[in-house]
C-alpha cells in the first residue's frame, strides 16, 4: 500500500510543480505581508487586499486549468484508493474482534 | 485340575521406587513445559493481534482525516479551475480574485498523504512473529 501511495502522492506532485510554475505567472506570489503567517492567511478573504492578476493570457490560463485537473485527477484516484483500504482495514478489524473475541479489549 | 501360577515378583528395592518416581515427575513437569510454553505463545499471540487492531484503528482514523482533506482539495480545486478560466474572459470583482488567491496558495500544495501506522506490521515482518498466528483465514487476510 505503501509503493502505491507513494507513487500517487509523487505523481500529484509532479503535477503540481508543473502547476505551481504555471501558477506563478498568473498570481502575483506575495500580495500582502500581513497575511504570510499560516494562522493569518485565511484572513485574507475578508480583507480589502488587492490582488493583481499577473497573466490573462488565455492559453497560460487555459494551461493552468489542464494541470490543475491533472491534480484534480490524482486526488480522486488517492482518495479512492484510501476508501479501499480504509474497507479493508474496517473488515480487518472486525474479524479480529470476532476471532479473538477482542471488542471488550 | 488347573493350577493358576502366580508371577512372583520380588520387593523393589528403594531404587525402583525412586526411578518410577522420577519419571512420573519428568512427566508432569514436561506435560506442565508444554502447557506453560503453548499458553505463552498463545499470548503473544493475542498481544500481536491487539497490536494490529489498535494500528489499523488508528489507520481508519488517519485515512478518515486524509479523504475529507484531500476531497476538500479537490473540491478547491474546481472552484479555482472555474474561476481560472473566467480571466481571460471577464473582469473578475477583488472578492473573486481574493478566493482564488486563497484557493491557490492554499489548496494547490501538497496532498494530505496517508502513511500507516507501522507497529504491528513491523514486528510481522521480523523473524518469525508470522508464525504466532495461528488463525489461517487470520493470517491470509493480514
Amino acid at each position: 500500500m505503501n509503493d502505491r501511495s507513494t507513487n500517487q502522492y509523487e505523481t500529484f506532485r509532479q503535477y503540481q510543480v508543473s502547476a505551481k510554475e504555471v501558477g506563478q505567472q498568473i498570481f502575483d506570489p506575495v500580495p500582502g505581508e500581513e497575511f504570510l503567517s499560516r494562522e493569518r492567511f485565511p484572513l485574507i478573504l475578508s480583507s480589502h487586499l488587492s490582488i493583481n492578476i499577473l497573466q490573462t493570457d488565455k492559453k497560460i490560463t487555459y494551461i493552468y486549468g489542464a494541470y490543475l485537473m491533472d491534480c484534480r485527477g490524482i486526488l480522486f484516484n488517492y482518495i479512492r484508493m484510501l476508501k479501499q483500504h480504509k474497507e479493508r482495514a474496517v473488515r480487518l478489524i472486525e474479524m479480529l474482534d470476532i476471532e479473538y473475541i477482542l471488542e471488550k479489549e | 485340575m488347573e493350577v493358576h501360577h502366580h508371577p512372583h515378583f520380588g520387593e523393589k528395592n528403594i531404587k525402583e521406587y525412586l526411578l518410577e518416581g522420577l519419571m512420573i515427575f519428568l512427566a508432569v513437569s514436561m506435560g506442565f513445559l508444554a502447557e506453560n510454553i503453548r499458553e505463552n505463545i498463545q499470548k503473544h499471540e493475542r498481544e500481536l493481534i491487539i497490536l494490529l487492531r489498535n494500528d489499523l484503528k488508528f489507520d481508519t482514523t488517519k485515512i478518515n482525516d486524509a479523504i475529507d482533506f484531500n476531497a476538500r482539495k479537490m473540491y478547491s480545486i474546481d472552484t479555482l479551475r472555474k474561476y481560472i478560466y473566467r480571466i481571460s474572459s471577464e473582469k473578475l470583482s477583488d472578492s473573486v480574485k481574493r478566493k482564488m488567491f486563497y484557493l491557490y496558495k492554499a489548496y494547490t500544495g501538497n496532498v494530505g498523504f496517508f502513511i500507516p501506522t507501522m507497529r504491528a506490521i513491523t514486528l510481522l515482518d521480523k523473524g518469525d512473529a508470522f508464525t504466532l498466528i495461528k488463525k489461517q483465514v487470520v493470517s491470509d487476510s493480514i
